[in-house]
Formats: C-alpha cells, structure tokens, sequence
C-alpha cells in the first residue's frame, strides 16, 4: 500500500493521526460525539476509555468511515483525509478489530482474511494463493493460524487473532480495538497483550477501547477519556489513578460499594434439580445443575461467557426447553409449563439481550411495560384494554425508573442504551416476583442508570422477599450486589460461596478459568434442603 | 398413463416445462446467496418476454430481439435492486408492485404497439432454434433424449454448471456470499455491500429474463397476456426446496416441470383441466411440508454430526 | 414570546415525512401516468382530466366508486390485520376467491329463508377462506415452511379448486359461457337507497373495518397481535403465546377476506363469473401497505383506490387508453410509498437540526 510510506515520514511517538471537532449525530437524534478531539502517535497504544454510551465506539466508526460525522476534519500525518467508507479506511492504513468479529462464519480463515482483496486468476479465486498470504502474514508476525480452518469451528481468542491478521494483511498501520477483551479469557488477555506490545514495537499505532481501567494501566502509554459524547481529557497512564480516570468517566466519584444490609434469607423459593440442557448442536450447555435460592437473598452467577449460563438463564425463562432434570418454584414443577404459566409463578426475567428479547424497539414506552401484564383483568375494563389507567401507570413508572424520554408514547428505538434497561426494569420488577432472573442487567449502560437497578434490585431483596440469580460478567457488580455466589465452568457448578465478603475477584478468577474445583460437599452446599 | 411416463414425449415435455423454472431457479439461488428476498422474477419475465418479442419482429434479427428482450428484464431487476438497497424498500412489497407492472405495463405495451389486448400474434417476432446435435442425434435413444430441444433449453442447463461455478469459484461469488451471509463483516474489509448485491440482483435478473426470453421465443410464438401464469414463484420455491444449492435446485425444477407436463395431458388421461392446473401448486405445497416435516426431524441429527466433525 | 423555532419529538417528524412521502408518492405516479397516456392518446388534456375527475363526472360512476370500494375494505383489512402480525401472508387474494366459490355452493340451496340464507352463505365464505390463509400459517409454524412461497402456492391452489367446483358439478350448460348456476333469490344481498349497485355489503364491510380496529388496538388479543409482529422473541419471551396468535390472526385475516368474496359475488351478480385472479387480494396487499396496517385508514385508501379503478374505466370507455395503466399507477405509488430512505437524506437533515436545537436550548438554559 502507498500510504506505508506516508507512515514512515513519521517519527516513532510523533502524531500520526488526529481527528478534530467530531460531532456525529444519529438518525434517530441521538448526539453521540460533541466536538471530540483526538490524537495518536506512531508507535504507542493509545486507551480510548469512558462508560457504554460515552461515544467512543461511535468515534471508531467514524475513523473506520463506517459513520460519517457532521462535522470536524481526520488528519492523518498531519495531512487532512476524507474517510469516507472502510475501504477509504484501509486504504490509508487504518484497520479495526470490532467487539463483534467480522468474519464471515461459514468461510475459511484464509478467505476471510483476503476478503475485500482477494487474488484472482482470471475471474476465478486463487484458494491457493489465499492461503498462502495468509500463512505469510500469520508467520510474520508470529500469530498462528490454520488459514484452511472454516471460522465457525474457532474459538473466540483464535477467531480475533484472525481478526488482527486480517487487518495486517490488509496493510493497516493503525489498529482501532473495540474492547478486544470483553470475550476473552485472562489467559487470553493476557497473550493478547503480549501480541500488541510486539506490535508497537514494529511501530504500529493501537488504539485501545476499554472499560477496564486496570487492563488500561497496564497495557497503554497514553489515554483519552470520553464522557457523554464529548473529549474530557487526554493523558500519560502513568501520571494518572485509575480513580482518576474513573472520576474523569464519571464526572464524580463512584461508589464502588452499594450499600446494603445484609440478607435475611427465609425459605427455598427456586430449587433447580439436577437440570440439563442440550443446545441444538446435541451438546449439552449444562448438565446436572442442582441450586437453591431462598426468599430474600441474591445470588450471583459467576462465568466466562459460553459456560452455559446463558442457556441457564433461558431454560429458567421457559425459553429453552428442559432436557432432563427439573425446575420448582414454591414448590411446584414449572417443567412443560409456558412461559406465561411460569410468569404466573412469579418468574420475572431480564433477559441479557435487550434488543431482541427485552423490549420491542418500535412499540412504545407504556406497550412496553404491560407485555406481560396486558390480559390481566387489573388492566381491562369489559374486555377492553384499559389505556388510561395504563397511561397513567405508565407515566408513575418512568418517574420512579427516572426515564427519560419524550413521553409514555415513545417508541423504545428512540431511547439510549441505559433508558431501555430502566424500561426493561420498570416491567420486570413490578410484577411483585418471587424470582427474579437478571442477566447482565447493567452490560452496555451508563453508571447511573446501572445503580438504579442494582438499587432496585436489592430493594426488592428486602421489600418483597424476591429471590434474584444474578448474572454478570462485570465481576464487581457481582461481588457487590451479591450475597452468596456460585461459579459455572464448563456447564457445571464448581464453586460456591455462602459468604461473598470472603472473596474477590482473582479468586472468582481461578474457578471460573477452570483452575480450580471445590469438593462435591462444598458445591453441594448451594441446596439447601 | 405410465406409459406416457416412460415415453420420450414426455421426456421433451419435462425439459420444455422445465426450462423457464430452471432459469428462475437459478436466478433465485444467486438472489438467495446475496440474502434477498426477490420475487420480481414474474414482472422481470414478462418484460423480456415482451422484449424479446417485439426485438425481434421490428428487426427480424434473433441476437436483436434477444439483446432487447434482456435489457428489458434488466431494468426491471436495476429498478428492484435500486428500491430495494439504495432506499431501503421492503423486497417483498417492491417484488409485488413491480409484478403488478409487469402484468399490467406488458398489456399496455402490447395494445400500444399492435392494437390488441390479448397477444402478439400479429407481430412477425422470431423463436429461439431447436438444435440438432450432429453426432450425438444419432446415438439410440439417448440421441434422442439429449438431441433437439429449444437452444435455450441448453442454455438452462449450462446455466446450472454457471451458476454453481460463479456461486462457488469466482470472486464475485465468493463476495456475494460474503455479503449474503453476514453483510458487517464484507463491509469492514471495504467491499461495498450494495454494490455487490446490485450485481448480484442483476446477474440474477438477466439469468430469470432468458426464462422470460423462452416463453415467447420458444415455448411459445408469441407474448400472451400474463403468460408467466406463477412460474417466477414456482422457481423460488425451487431454490426453497433446494436449499439453494444449484443441483438439487435443477432437480426440483424438473420435478415441477415434470407435474406440469402430467398435468397438460391429464385431460387425454379424463381429468379435469383445472385439477391439471392445479397439480405443481399442489405439488410444491406438498413437498413444502415433507420437506420441513423431514429438516425438522432431521435437525439435530444434522447437528451432532456437524458438531462431532468439527470437534475432531 | 413566540418562540419561532419550536423543538418536537423526532416521532413527530417523522409522521410529518410519512406523509409527505404518501403525497408524493401518489404525485410522481400521475405525472408518470401523464406520460404514459401521452404516448396513446388523442387529447391528452381531455384524458387526464378523466383521469382525475371522471369518477366525478356522473352519479352513476360515483355509485360505481363506492361499489368497488366495497370489496376492498374486506381485502384491505384483511391484510392489514396479518400484517400488523408480522406475516408476508399474500393468501388474501386465494382466501377471497374461495369465499366467492363457496359462497356460490351455499347460495344455490334451495328453501332456505333469505337472512339465514345470506349468513350461511357469509359463514362458508369466511371459513373457506379462513382454510386458506390458515394453512400456509400452520405449514409457518410447524414445518417453518416460508409463507410467502406457501402462500402463493395456495392461491393457485384455491383458484383451480374452485374454479374445478364451478366449471363442473355446478356449471351452468344453458348459461351460453363459463359460469355457475343461477343463486337463489334468497342468497341474493339485500340493495342500499333503492340503487342496485350498492348492497348490505358496504355496511358489513364498514362493520368489519371497525371491529378490526378495535381489536387491534383495543383487545388484548389485538395487543398481542401487533406484539408478535413487531417483535416475536420479545412477545414470546413476555409469555404470549406467538404461534396461536399467528395462527388465529391468519385464519381471522382469511374469514374476512373469504367473507369480502362472497359480498363481492352474492352483492353484483346472479351466478359465479370469474375465470380467473380478481385481484382484490392484491389490492388489499396495496391499502395495507398504504395504511401502514391501520385498519381505521382503509376505507380512505380504500376510496382512493376504487376512484383510479373507476378512471380507468372511464378512460376504457371515452378513449383509446387501455384500463391497464391502473396497474401502473398502482405499481409506482406502492414503491415509493414502502421506499423507506426516500426523503431520507432530507428527512435526517431535520432530525439533526432539531436535536441540535434542542442541544443549545438546553444549554442556554
């Protein structure tokens, strides 16, 4: 590519790239950047941190030309460039490695990889010749792959490994990563880290969007912090606290410990006996789970993602059916049950996909919240729905789950990230529930929406006796809102913790890696009668 | 009846049928690749029937008639792929209101040019050749299965090898596939989606417009009111049925072609003709279920084959 | 003060665009029909003009107008309601086919007493179209067969079937060409205002347009409904039942639809004539899309329509213009209408502006 020597014409922790006066505003009205600036040396990993919604994804796309901004100018070795699609993108050497990879799944790694530039010979696709940059590329930079491996047969770590060879190949000098550690394992982090380290040392750029601030101190030679979609500040790592930086993400100071009193747990309300689930590739997610939760308490799942917690989740739900095993609350099986029957017993679920499960993105506000309440005769007059009454219930809740929006008749898809959870909420924990299924309630939201709803959350601990199975994978929440905690690994339970005030995360960290198992008695101790 | 199932007639008689939804079919299996839902294949269709037609009569020239003939099912495809990528207009509801134009735009062209409402036949329009293969014509019964159809019935069945070889070797292929399947991906290494499906929409078009060539220039002399009578749909169910692999594509497009041809002679056989019209409808909505009642059983052992296999 | 730039909702600009899109819409389908009809006719100027208002020119064509509406609102609401449930169902125009046959069957019993006659023809009407609509739903939901192409089997399906019913146990051989026996008096609907062309039919048709509305957005059931169409995970996951209401709103959607056919037959003629598609079905495909699935916008859409179908004819018979430009003025509004980013560009633009506005009033303030 003719940009490398455009590149080279910069000094080693010279500007290489700076975008100035950003603002990008969505379709739907959303301001997701205000005036951001922004500025990467050659040969540094730069942290773009601040909280989901801050804008700094929104701020990738715009340099990855996958969003064009209303205003502001890129200049890239001091020259100003029109950005104006990914190739434009690549073509100045800019590459981006996305949270959710863009590898085509049922295609090989080698095709994957020259996607976009693919070798011909005639009109045909040259395969051979494929697979032979591709083990060029994954030689020179020392990162293995199989390029005649299909990718929906690799693991999440392998498949980013393509996903940044893919990038190199494509000649890109500077490196966007959208939370590349969001879904991987600590080992894998950690040989992630190892592999960026060498890459700026060849003096390719990364830049490095995170919210874990301890794997931004450790990895990063400068950091930007985003906030509300505009450019707080810029900074070395090393003059600067990760309190610091979380102040700076916040505006405030955090509260790291929710307050709360400990729990008064009464009986079992959930009891889950020996349950299995085959997903629909015949394998089994989980096998053999056994747990109870009592009336009152809040117990924390713990996990790397894919230890079939989320199966978990939606057997509980009803969404998923039961292979083997069962299922009571209060006492009776909700086994063959719909998800109705199941909701009449008290279930109530936030599900971790919002998008697609949580809320109906075109309905609105008030629709939103009587999804499962509707047919009630509470909410009908002489067959009829009731709308008034619901308006008015409606408009009670979106104070009380502070929502903002432009009204009770606001379509979901106008609202931010955080106001749709506190939508999701204000439907799930009104229903009185015995149990309630939380999954990743907080992924993905602003600080203060995800207080509000591990508050709510703990307030229906001790208002209404509610029996929670929380899961997240943001291993604080858990600590802190949590008063008891098992761990999955491998679809079964391998630890459990009656007392959460005796942990912390690296031990959390050892079981959920599969480092460690507790004995059949310790485990055991999760059900309670 | 069996007899005439077992007879050469009815061997020509399945590849004439079949010809149109072979084209369709395969068209179908490049749109389904690109992930769009077309059903435009039936206004397409008649347009280069049309097109054909007229070409031809005007300039008594076959290549002429041909070249219009597809150009005219070419817009129509260009005007679907416009709607449908570059402002976001629902497949379905775009594939509808351009068959109604199909249907409708065709007779008021036809009453344009000629006077008349129902046909072209005062139009001295041309038809497609039947080939005799020299050598081949005079092997013993297979000469005669494979020797003297309609060119363009060769054409349908090259068109297979074609399509599977564009599908599956070629970089547009390879790219159509890409954006098919998982549209982000193919956009973040710089291939233009749009672009790509526009294409891919248009390769499609031209391949259904050759079943539009062959009503009116093969199948039949001359262009008739609505003369497609659903044969763009049954081509889509093909490529459904067919899970949009080109091969097993062709051979439910021979199974329809072959429901039709029992049907045109059920009336000899004492049938209804209604009941004979009705046999490929039937027919697809019938394979339609065993099939889904068949992928549905079949599912997981499907999967925990797939799953063993990627394991090793 | 008067504050002269006012901040709205971005819903509230959109609806704004929504119609001006419609406007639009039907604006470039009559420039382009202007176009076209140059090409054929003699007077332009005289034609076009009977284009727009010929329907006016007469009461005779008015009454036609409403007449032709009649039907529509059946089929227009009859997908309007099984699309509000999110399935591309296009089985309406088999359904109404089928509920003309069957509604031809019934009314050709003898020695039934005139309303319960006319019920009994309106109820096989229904159910057979109900059969209709309801297959290619049930094959959605247990055998996850694509609707679209079920569907449209089943229309040919229903076309032939029925058409094998009248052409032969019930063709009539004295009738000089292809069609049923005469219907029973008895069967026959009941006329409007002493004029023979507007029948009972036009009140069962309103009835049906306000009953579906209320259900759609007064019942639970109707809720449900527009729950699964709008997003079927999150209904399923909120514990309504998605495949029940899928399979219930189609065979709701066929009954009305068979219901419109057999208005249509036993309201304008005295035997079965069809020989073929009526395109009602279709039509009705067409008022949905228009009425964005609002059931309470069909009879205006639905007026619209039966207004351009009635210049055609008006066209058919004062000039050389075939009828079949109808078909393309049909084609051009449904594409623009349904072309989401049309105006887009424009549309984002005041979206922008309008957040921006609302930016710098909240920092003013």
């Amino acid at each position: 590519m003719g940009n490398e020597k455009v590149f080279d014409n910069v000094k080693i922790g010279d500007d290489i790239l700076s975008m100035e006066n950003i603002t990008k505003i969505y379709g739907n009205g959303f301001v997701a950047n205000k005036n951001v600036n922004f500025t990467v040396r050659k040969g540094e990993i730069h942290g773009l941190v601040g909280e989901n919604g801050a804008g700094k994804t929104t701020l990738m796309k715009v340099l990855f030309g996958q969003e064009i901004p209303e205003e502001g100018r890129i200049l890239l070795a001091g020259k100003e460039v029109n950005i104006s699609s990914p190739l434009a993108a690549l073509e100045y050497g800019i590459g981006m490695v996305h949270q959710h990879f863009m590898l085509v799944e049922s295609l090989s790694v080698a095709e994957n990889m020259v996607l976009g530039s693919e070798p011909v010979k005639g009109i045909t696709f040259d395969y051979e010749e494929a697979v032979r940059r591709s083990t060029e590329v994954s030689k020179k930079f020392d990162l293995e792959v199989n390029p005649k491996a299909k990718i929906r047969d690799l693991s999440v770590g392998y498949k980013q490994r393509v996903e940044i060879l893919k990038m190199l190949l494509h000649g890109a000098q500077i490196l966007l990563l959208d939370e590349p550690t969001a879904v991987l394992t600590p080992q894998e982090t950690k040989e992630l880290f190892v592999q960026l380290k060498q890459l700026r040392e060849k003096g390719f750029s990364i830049v490095f969007i995170s919210h874990k601030l301890n794997e931004v101190k450790d990895i990063c030679d400068r950091i930007t912090v985003l906030r509300n979609g505009e450019s707080v500040t810029t900074a070395d790592v090393a003059s600067v606290s990760e309190q610091d930086i979380s102040r700076m993400m916040v505006g405030r100071d955090v509260l790291l410990n929710i307050e709360k009193e400990k729990a008064n747990p009464g009986k079992t309300v959930l009891s889950v006996s020996n349950l299995s689930y085959k997903n629909k590739f015949g394998l089994y997610s989980f096998k053999d789970l056994s747990f109870d939760i009592r009336s009152g308490e809040i117990l924390g799942v713990a996990g790397v993602e894919g230890n079939g917690q989320s199966e978990l989740a939606n057997v509980l739900a009803g969404l998923y059916e039961i292979e083997d095993g069962d299922i009571k609350v209060d006492g009776t099986s909700i086994k063959g049950m719909t998800v109705r029957q199941i909701r009449e017993k008290g279930m109530a679920i936030i599900h971790e996909d919002r998008m697609t499960y949580g809320a109906s993105a075109t309905q609105s506000i008030a629709e939103n919240i009587i999804s499962d309440r509707f047919y009630k005769s509470e909410y009908k007059k002489k067959g009829f729905i009731n709308w008034k009454d619901i308006v008015s219930k409606s408009k009670e809740l979106i104070k009380d789950f502070s929502i903002k929006a432009d009204g009770h008749d606001a379509e979901v898809r106008t609202l931010s990230g955080g106001n749709i959870q506190k939508v999701v909420a204000a439907r799930e924990f009104t229903s009185s529930p015995k149990v309630l299924i939380a999954c990743q309630p907080t992924r993905g939201i602003d600080v203060g929406a995800a207080e509000l709803i591990r508050k709510k959350m703990i307030a229906l601990r001790d208002k209404e006796d509610t029996a929670t199975l929380l899961f997240s994978a943001d291993l604080a929440e858990l600590l802190n809102t949590s008063d008891e905690i098992i761990v999955m690994y491998g679809g079964k339970i391998t630890a459990y913790f009656p007392d959460v005030s005796v942990i912390n995360e690296e031990i959390l960290g050892e079981y959920m890696l599969g480092l460690k198992t507790q004995s059949r008695e310790e485990i055991g101790g999760v059900v309670h009668e | 009846m069996l007899d005439y199932i077992f007879s050469l007639e009815f061997i020509f008689a399945v590849i004439r049928m079949g010809t149109p939804i072979l084209f369709v079919g395969m068209a179908a299996v490049i749109g389904a690749k690109a992930d769009i839902l077309c059903i435009a294949y039936e206004g397409m269709m008649l347009f280069a029937a049309l097109g054909g037609v007229i070409g031809s009569a005007y300039s008594q020239n076959l290549a002429v008639g041909a070249i219009v003939g597809l150009l005219a099912g070419l817009v129509i495809a260009a005007i679907f792929a416009y709607f449908v990528l570059y402002l976001d207009t629902k497949p379905l509801l775009t594939g509808l209101a351009l068959n109604t134009l199909g249907t409708g735009g065709t007779v008021y062209v036809v009453y344009l040019l000629t006077g008349m409402k129902l046909d072209t036949s005062s139009l001295a329009s041309l038809r497609f050749p039947t080939i005799h293969i020299p050598v081949i014509k005079d092997i013993p019964v297979i000469g005669s299965i494979i020797s003297g159809h309609n060119l363009l019935s060769y054409v349908a069945f090259i068109m297979v090898i074609v399509v599977w070889y564009l599908v599956f070797k070629t970089r547009l292929g390879l790219r159509i596939r890409a954006v098919g399947e998982d549209p982000a991906a193919a956009a973040s290494v710089g291939i233009n989606v749009r672009r790509t499906k526009f294409i891919a929409l248009l390769i499609s078009g031209l391949i259904a417009s050759m079943g539009g060539l062959f009503m009116s220039m093969g199948y039949m002399p001359y262009f008739t009111n609505n003369m497609t009578a659903g044969r763009g749909f049954i081509g889509i169910a093909a490529q459904n049925l067919g899970r949009g692999n080109p091969i097993i594509t062709m051979i439910y497009t021979l199974i329809f072609g072959a429901s039709m041809a029992i049907g045109n002679t059920a009336q000899s056989f004492r049938l209804p003709s209604q009941f004979a019209s009705m046999m490929p409808y039937l027919i697809t909505l019938i394979g339609l279920v065993v099939i889904g009642a068949r992928n549905k059983k079949n599912e997981r052992r499907l999967h925990e084959s797939i799953s063993r296999k990627s394991k090793v | 003060m008067n504050k002269t730039h006012k901040v709205i909702t971005t819903k509230q600009i959109e609806t704004r665009f929504s119609i001006i899109r419609t406007l639009l819409a039907v604006a470039i389908a009559l420039v382009f029909a202007f176009f076209l009809m140059a090409t054929v006719s003699d007077n332009i100027l005289k034609d076009f003009t009977t284009l727009l208002i010929g329907p006016l020119a007469s009461s005779s064509r008015m009454t036609t107008v409403i007449s032709k509406m009649i039907p529509l609102l059946f089929t227009g609401v009859a997908v309007a309601l099984v699309y509000s449930a999110g399935q591309i169902n296009i089985a309406a125009e088999g359904a109404f086919f089928a509920g003309a046959v069957a509604a031809t069957v019934v009314a050709l019993i003898e020695g039934i007493p005139a309303p319960i006659h006319i019920i009994l023809t309106l109820l096989a009407g229904a159910i057979t179209g109900a059969i209709v609509m309801g297959i290619p739903a049930i094959m959605h939901v247990k055998y996850n067969v694509v609707t679209i192409v079920s569907a449209l089997m089943m229309n040919y399906v229903a076309l032939y079937g029925g058409l094998y019913v009248i052409l032969n146990p019930l063709r009539d051989p004295s009738a000089g060409f292809e069609a049923s026996f005469s219907f029973q008096r008895s069967a026959i609907l009941p006329t409007l205002f002493g004029n023979n062309r507007l029948h009972i039919g036009l009140l069962i048709g309103f009835a049906v347009v306000i009953l579906s509305s209320i259900l759609l957005y007064n019942r639970p059931f109707g809720y449900e409904i527009r729950t699964v169409g709008q997003n079927q995970k999150f209904a399923n996951y909120s514990g309504i039942s998605v495949n029940k209401t899928i399979v219930l709103t189609s065979l709701l959607s066929g009954a009305i639809a068979g219901m419109g056919g057999t208005v249509e037959t036993l309201g304008n003629y005295s035997r079965f004539v069809y020989s073929g598609f009526t395109n009602h079905g279709w039509d009705g495909i067409m008022l949905a899309v228009l009425c964005r699935n609002n059931p309470k916008a069909i009879p205006f859409a639905a007026l619209f329509l039966a207004y351009i179908k009635t210049s055609a004819d008006a066209l058919n018979l004062t000039s050389s213009i075939p009828p079949e430009i109808i078909s393309v003025i049909q084609a051009i509004i449904i594409i623009f209408i349904a072309a989401e980013r049309f105006l887009a560009n424009w549309e984002h633009k005041k979206i922008v502006a309008n957040s921006q506005r609302a930016l710098a009033i909240e920092k003013g303030e």
